[in-house]
């Protein structure tokens, strides 16, 4: 095998068998498999607590595995952490941004960090400001600007520098309408251009038709992961929205705990009271989609 | 039941803002021998100003100012936080014996500066000749009458509803009570009485036709905000404290940090040097520096500028340190792939710049008694 080709067939992001939580002993996520190729848009969608922040978490490194592994391009944090780190650009869900620094500044920070050049990094400030309406704003302080410019920072800044993967969280959040479309087709851009993209999002309907495949979570675990089609033959719904699909998936989960709970009630008194996301059995086995990866390698 | 609830509230408010802002008036205590040495240079400038000072017609009117500043300026703390309209309107009858408590809490203090104003302002007044020191003491007790009744009228102040009523009635407050403090200090203490009571009648009369809340809450609330902000202005003033976060301002100089090298290995000086330029700590570094530098001139003795250039060269090391430490953010450390040990050293570097630039000038002044 060509070294060129190896380097293609690794996939940007790989999460296997991850299992990991905030208190000692109780795993909020449980069994996670999924992985992003470049070129790859991957939804990781999920109710309010479902744990996708969490996996993000663990894949920034902020957060330690307590089982499975985070590869990225096939590394690991520990043994390559500069390498991995320049891998990706995060948005995250809030903004972080430093108060002193202006707009134009915090793009150039992140392009100086990132190694892009100073000519390529200017150029390309001026084109995504006039994409996001970001011109007139870009020698302003954070606190001077809204929550959504706030966040079209985080965007600007990851953008500018082209990483190989894009971790994106909630985007959308007081994004204007412009904005959201420019964003959507950016990505579509960087998609095509070989990036690879891990998007969590609440917005279904804006991700539906941008993204490959999607891991759908809930309470800590893979419910379902697919393409669209895969999660409508799941679900029996041929002509289903993600929103639709995503809907009946949760309902289904929901019926199927309550059922289980009243079989435990039934033979254990005790009521279990574990582990949440371990002590569940795995919605996903039963269906028609295996949960082994996001894009179904 | 309620009243004792809302007056436990207030209690509780005020304990948990001293604890909170005790380390910070501990790191302030560090410059007390800074402050000590510019104390010491104002009395000698107050001093040289009252040997050269003859009786002439304005100087009541000039004494007048400071002490009427401090009768007609009251600060009530109210301890009441943007939630308490929602929370705490149910018990928005009982908020009388709260205001009372505030104010009553409030009072000491503002007699006690009121009548420290006073009391500085007497060695001046003095120059005049037209009064004795015991005459003078009574004029400060009547200060304090008129103190006491500007706080209840402040208080009539607040409760109105339009805004530009309010700053009517404030102007006429102290208006009159300049007026009475002039009075006072030419005609004595029992003119002051008079012309305070005449005060009190006038604008407790023509405040009565004026719409008022029972309590102001929005005007209350933004009051104790005010108080606040006025507490970590006077803080972060010579030192960098936790409640300055986020108080970045604009700065022509941060142009500098465009002249940083575009590469990865310098991103950290670029960072920290924008952070620097545009925190607090930018004037802080230029206060200590200057205080230290105008104090170190007008000492005679060249060990004794050096040792004050020593002491702030000190001072702006502790200050400085705080430069890099609001890194301690874990989510924003995994925003860019910048390694720790990078970040860390780039801090240090920009910290030890500054440093040695404020060092330079604080030595200035020993080094040219020394040379010249």
């Amino acid at each position: 095998m060509a070294p060129r080709d190896a380097e293609n067939r690794t996939p940007l992001l790989r999460v296997e068998r991850l299992s990991g939580g905030y208190v000692p002993g109780k795993n909020v996520i449980s069994g996670i498999d999924f992985q992003v190729a470049a070129g790859e848009m991957v939804g990781l969608i999920g109710l309010n607590g479902a744990g996708k922040s969490t996996v993000l978490k663990h894949v920034l490194g902020l957060m330690k595995p307590r089982e499975g592994d985070i590869r990225m391009r096939g590394m690991r944090l520990a043994e390559h952490p500069e390498t991995y780190r320049k891998t990706y650009a995060w948005v995250p869900e809030s903004p972080l941004l430093y108060p002193e620094l202006t707009v134009r500044e915090h793009v150039r920070l992140a392009a100086m960090a990132y190694g892009v050049s100073e000519r390529e990094a200017e150029a390309e400030t001026r084109h995504l400001a006039a994409l996001f309406q970001m011109e007139s704003k870009l020698d302003a302080l954070p606190a001077h600007l809204s929550k959504g410019m706030r966040q079209k920072i985080m965007l600007l800044s990851a953008l500018v520098v082209r990483p190989p993967l894009y971790l994106i969280d909630e985007p959308f959040l007081g994004l204007d309408p412009l904005g959201i479309r420019a964003l959507l087709d950016l990505l579509a851009e960087r998609k095509r251009e070989g990036a690879g993209i891990l998007i969590c999002s609440h917005i279904l309907s804006a991700i539906e038709r941008r993204c490959d495949c999607f891991v759908v979570l809930h309470h800590g675990r893979m419910m379902a992961a697919g393409n669209m089609a895969d999660l409508r033959a799941r679900t029996g719904m041929p002509d289903g929205s993600l929103d639709d699909v995503f809907v009946a998936l949760v309902r289904h989960a929901g019926t199927e705990e309550a059922e289980a709970g009243r079989s435990d009630a039934g033979t254990n008194p005790a009521g279990g009271g574990t582990d949440p996301a371990d002590g569940r059995k795995n919605p996903t086995g039963g269906g028609t989609i295996p949960a082994k990866g996001a894009n179904g390698k | 039941m309620i009243a004792d609830r809302m007056g436990k509230l207030a209690r509780e408010r005020a304990d948990r803002f001293w604890r909170r802002i005790m380390p910070e008036l501990r790191l302030f205590g560090h410059y007390l021998p800074g402050f000590f040495l510019v104390g010491l240079v104002a009395l000698f400038l107050y001093d040289r100003l009252i040997e050269q000072l003859q009786p002439a017609p304005w100087l009541p009117a000039m004494c007048a100012l400071p002490v009427t500043a401090s009768v007609a300026w009251v600060r009530v703390r109210t301890w009441l936080q943007p939630a308490d309209p929602v929370f705490v309107m149910p018990a928005e009858s009982a908020m009388g014996g709260y205001v009372r408590q505030v104010i009553l809490a409030a009072w000491p203090g503002q007699l006690l500066a009121a009548a420290g104003t006073a009391l500085a302002v007497w060695p001046l007044f003095r120059v005049q000749g037209v009064m004795t020191f015991g005459a003078y003491g009574a004029v400060i007790f009547a200060l304090l009458v008129l103190k006491t009744a500007n706080m209840l009228l402040w208080w009539r102040e607040q409760q109105m509803a339009h805004g530009r009523i309010r700053a009517v009635f404030a102007l006429l407050r102290w208006a009159g009570t300049f007026l009475s403090v002039l009075a006072g200090l030419l005609l004595g203490a029992a003119v002051l009485l008079i012309c305070a009571a005449f005060l009190v009648s006038v604008l407790l009369t023509g405040g009565r036709r004026v719409v008022r809340f029972a309590l102001n809450w929005e005007r209350m609330i933004a009051l104790e905000r005010r108080a606040l902000a006025a507490w970590r202005r006077f803080l972060g003033q010579f030192a960098a404290t936790e409640t300055d976060g986020g108080a970045a301002r604009p700065n022509p100089f941060a142009r500098l940090a465009g002249f940083i090298r575009h590469a990865p290995e310098n991103a950290g000086h670029y960072l920290y040097l924008l952070v620097w330029l545009r925190s607090p700590l930018f004037g802080i570094t230029l206060r200590l520096t200057a205080i230290g530098t105008a104090i170190a001139a007008a000492v005679g003795d060249a060990w004794l500028k050096a040792g004050i250039g020593v002491l702030f060269a000190a001072a702006l090391h502790v200050q400085l340190k705080e430069l890099g430490r609001d890194e301690g953010a874990v989510e924003r450390e995994h925003l860019l792939p910048l390694p720790e040990a990078g970040r860390k050293k780039a801090a240090r570097d920009v910290r030890a710049i500054v440093w040695f630039v404020g060092t330079l000038l604080l030595a200035v002044p020993a080094v040219l008694s020394l040379v010249i």
